[in-house]
Order: C-alpha cells, then structure tokens, then sequence
C-alpha cells in the first residue's frame, strides 16, 4: 500500500497529542471522494486530512485559514516546501513530509 | 673558538640553515597545535582567525558554548552583549558560571573567563552590559566581520537579522528550547535571511515565552556548532549550514538537515522592492513578552475586586468560613514541582482549547458538587498574568453557575514574598 510519512518536531507534535510520526495511507490524504477519481493530492490536502483527522489541540496554532501558521517550516524529503512547489506540491508514495517549528529559545 | 667550529658556522650559514616559523609565537604555536595540524585549517586558518572580529549576542546557554569555543580557538576580537545577570535557574545550561557568579552581569563574567582560558587573543575581549536597541545594534554590526546570535526572543533576534542584511554580515543563527536545537547561517553569500522565511516577528512573538524550559546540554550543543560554523566562515571553509538548517531532536536523537529556499526576490528586506531600510521597532513589534495574550481579545487584566490578595487567601485558609478551592493553571509538570494541596489542575492549554472545553466543565461540576455549599473559586498561576486571563475563560464556562471567580494576585511569587518565604519560586 502506497504511504506518507508525516513528522512533527520542535513543539508541533503537542498539537498532535504528542505523536511525532505518523504513517497516512496516500490513499486516504484525499478523503472518501478523491481517492476513487485518481485525483492528484497534495500538501494542501494534506493539511486538511490532518486538521479533520489528527490534529487534537488547538488548530489555530498549527493552521492559519488554509494555510500553515507562519513559524512552521514545512519540509518535503528533506526540502524547504518551497523548493518543492508550496501547498500544490503532489505527493507521492514514500513521501516524508515534516512540520517543524521555528524555535527562538536560547 | 676553534679553527673547526668556524668552518662549520660559515658552512651552515651558507647553506642557510637557520630557522623559521609562521607569522605566529611560539606561544600562540603551542596553544593552537591541534587545530594548526590540521590541513584544512592549518597556519591559514589560525590567521584568519586572528585577524576575526566576533559579534556575540546573549550571553545564556548557547553564548557561553559559542564563545568559550571562540576564544579558545584564537578569535582575534570578541564582543559579547548582554544586560542580563546571572541567576540560580541559568547554571544546568550556562556552564561558564559557578554558584559564586549568581548576580552578576553575564557578558562580564564570561569575557572574564574567556581572558583566563586564552589570554593570547590579539585583542581582550570586550563585555557590553547593555541591552541591543535599534539605536546600537547597527555599529555593532558593522564594527565585526562575524555575528553570532545566541538570543532568546523573537524581537532580538529580528533586529539582528535586520541589522546583519543592512551591514552585510553572515548571522550565524542558533536557538534551543525544551529538548531541540536548531542551527542555520542567514545571509552568507546567497543564503536566506530570517525574513525570507517569515516576514513578521509579530505573528511570532505572540507564541514565544521564556516559560518554557529546556534540558541543559542542548543550548551546550547548538552553541558549539555555532562556534563551529562561525569558525568556519572567518577561516574561508565552506559554510555547510549556509542554507540548510538544522534541526535536532534530543529526545527521539534526531538530526533533521533541511535545505532551505532561495533568498526571497520578495522579501521585505533582502528583496529587490525591500521596504525595510533602516532599524525601526514599526518593523519589529515588541521585545516584552505576551505569552498568550494577543490569543484573548480585549483587556484581559482583571480590576482589584476580582483578585484576591496572598495574605487574604492565607486568611480565608486558617478561617474555613467561605468554602473555596484551587484551580490550579500551570502545567501538570509545574503542579509537580509545588502548589497548593487539593487544588484542581485544569492547564491554561485545556481552557484555551475549544475541543477540551467540556471535559473543563465536568471537571469543575464534579469538583463543586463534592464541597457543598462551595460559592468560590481562585484561580493561580505562577505569576499571576495567566490566572487573570483564566478567570475570564472560566466566567464563561461557568456562565449558568452562581460561583465568585477570582485570581490569586501575583500568582505563587506573590504567595513567596507576602505569605511563606520558605516557598520554593521556579
Ligand atoms: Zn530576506
């Protein structure tokens, strides 16, 4: 079964109930409808699978609109996402997709 | 002397045996020996070194890794800024300082120990006990070749991204906090600047506090690669961390190495069309730190009816008259270090978080109908900001129930300094 990997660092995964990793079917990032018409998904999707499925506290710290909340870098197979495209970057089998907030503690 | 011997010195000093040595002491060869035999460093790097000039700002956990590492590796000019002064809380991770140290001016007694492990810097190095402002933080920069930003807040650690892309500088960047570090060099050739990233602090600031904690040898490590790094930038290496940031996770042992974009042609600083030119606070928002506040709208502080004073609450305890009890706010972690006996813990996340706020209401009906005849509730925190604002969260999910809400005014500091000196602060 094809999968993605979802990773949460630097205080992301308290919004996930303390999960760090996640392992999402690709299958199931587009929901009951998107799968049976081959749609092409993306982080976009993504984020929306995460917000009705995993996310546990407190959305408006994860997620601004549509859009991730600034101060979270979203990495795509070791990749600032905009090097990979943004939010329409269409995800693939194997896919590591890593949330990680930018920490300013010293 | 003999004919002999003079036949021999006039033979070797033709064949020009004397000998030589590199624009280093003897002194200086002998402190730096295991970095000098290094190829890739060697007598050219211990001159670049010499000839460096490091700007340090902060003087915590990650300063005194990144500076006692510079000193001791020859930095020709070292400044580190830092108004703060030392406290008990700061010595798991701020190594540099001794139990003796407590009270003292950070910045000062670090130049102080970086002058005892290495006195053979070209220049002593120098203690700026000050705050950076956007009135001073442009001539620092521009007065070093290499920044090391080693803050701990949003609005620092801005000024000295702005600072760095006005003047030209590299910033090697590194924070810690809980159990994770993170590492990158903004604006070194074509690497990005912290804007490019996220344009406005003051998104930022609202979700950054000094409250949060963190282990002991991560700032220790975060501060030794930025020693490394900014090593490498004055010595001509190539700068592995311009670019790619990393990311480690001390708890899981991970080491995330992420690379980042291009410098943003839109960037509001190091764009084509920047519309920051000057240091400006318009630009940089607040260097206090709001905690949670910009997350409640309006004025969250409470008046004086709705508080109760230490001394009054230790009264109303030895009375018994009015059945009261605790809400406790802080985390579960904190409730584990002290705080009142009996009291309920219901964290200020849970009473912010919409999805948990039922669970909050059961709590606090279960708890109400075990006092009977209960008709008051005080609220604490660690300091008495939270607990105002959880007074507010809480008349709201106890809008249909006829209690008297209250806070306790200055939190367990106050409880400490009007009520019980021997109460442990944290
Ligand atoms: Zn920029």
């Amino acid at each position: 079964m094809a999968v993605i990997h979802v990773e949460f660092a630097g205080g992301v995964e308290l919004l996930f109930d303390n999960v760090k990793k996640l392992t999402i079917p690709l299958e199931c990032v587009g929901g009951d409808t998107a799968s049976k018409e081959n749609k092409i998904l993306t982080i976009k999707d993504l984020l929306q699978r995460l917000r009705q499925s995993y996310l546990k506290q407190r959305p408006e710290l994860f997620l601004q609109g549509d859009s991730i909340k600034p101060g979270i870098l979203v990495v795509i197979n070791d990749c600032d996402w905009e090097l990979m495209g943004g939010p329409d970057y269409a995800l693939a089998p194997g896919d590591t997709v890593v949330f990680i907030s930018t920490l300013h503690g010293g | 002397m003999s004919e002999i011997s003079q036949i021999t010195l006039l033979k070797n000093a033709e064949l020009h045996h004397e000998t030589y040595k590199a624009e280093l002491s003897a002194e200086e060869i002998g402190r730096y020996a295991r970095q000098l035999v290094l190829p890739n460093f060697g007598v050219k790097g211990q001159l670049a070194m010499r000839n460096a000039k490091f700007l340090v700002v902060g003087a915590g956990g990650l300063g005194c890794s990144a500076c006692i590492h510079l000193s001791g590796s020859g930095a020709g000019k070292l400044t580190i800024v830092d108004h703060d002064r030392i406290e008990a809380s700061n010595l798991h991770r701020q190594i540099m300082y001794t139990t003796a140290d407590i009270g003292r001016f950070k910045a000062e007694v670090l130049v102080e120990r970086c002058k005892n492990s290495n006195p053979l810097t070209l220049y002593p190095p120098e203690a700026l006990c000050v705050a950076l402002t956007t009135d001073n933080c442009l001539e620092l920069v521009r007065a070093h070749d290499v920044i090391l930003d080693c803050t701990d807040n949003v609005y620092a650690r801005y000024l000295l991204n702005d600072a760095c892309v006005l003047a030209s500088r590299p910033l090697v960047s590194a924070s810690a906090l809980k159990f994770d570090g993170q590492l990158t060099v903004y604006n070194f050739r074509d690497s990005v600047c912290r804007r490019c990233l996220f344009p406005d602090p003051k998104i930022l600031q609202a979700q950054s506090c000094d409250d949060n904690g963190v282990m002991g040898p991560v700032p220790g490590i975060m501060g030794a690669l930025q020693a490394m790094e900014a090593i490498k930038v004055a010595a001509g290496l190539e700068v592995t961390f311009a670019g790619i940031k990393l990311h480690y996770d001390a708890l899981t042992g991970s080491f995330y190495r992420i690379k980042l974009r291009p410098r943003n042609p839109l960037c509001p600083l190091c764009g084509a069309a920047s519309v920051i030119r000057t240091l400006s606070d318009d630009h940089l928002g607040t260097n206090t730190c709001f905690s949670r506040q910009p997350e409640v709208p309006g004025n969250f502080l409470l008046d004086q009816d709705s508080r109760i004073s230490s001394s009054d609450l230790a009264t109303a305890f030895k009375s018994e008259t009015v059945p009261n009890f605790l809400v406790d706010v802080r985390t579960p972690a904190e409730v584990q270090i002290c705080g009142f006996r009996n009291s309920l813990n219901l964290p200020m996340d849970s009473l912010l978080d919409e999805n948990a706020r039922q669970t909050v209401r059961q709590k606090l009906y279960q708890k109400l109908q075990e006092i009977p005849g209960c008709s008051s509730v005080t609220v604490v925190c660690r300091r008495g900001n939270d607990s105002q604002m959880a007074v507010h969260l809480l008349r709201k999910i106890l809008a249909d129930v006829p209690v008297i809400l209250k806070d306790l005014e200055g939190g367990l500091y106050g409880w400490k300094r009007d009520v019980d000196p021997n109460f442990p602060i944290y």
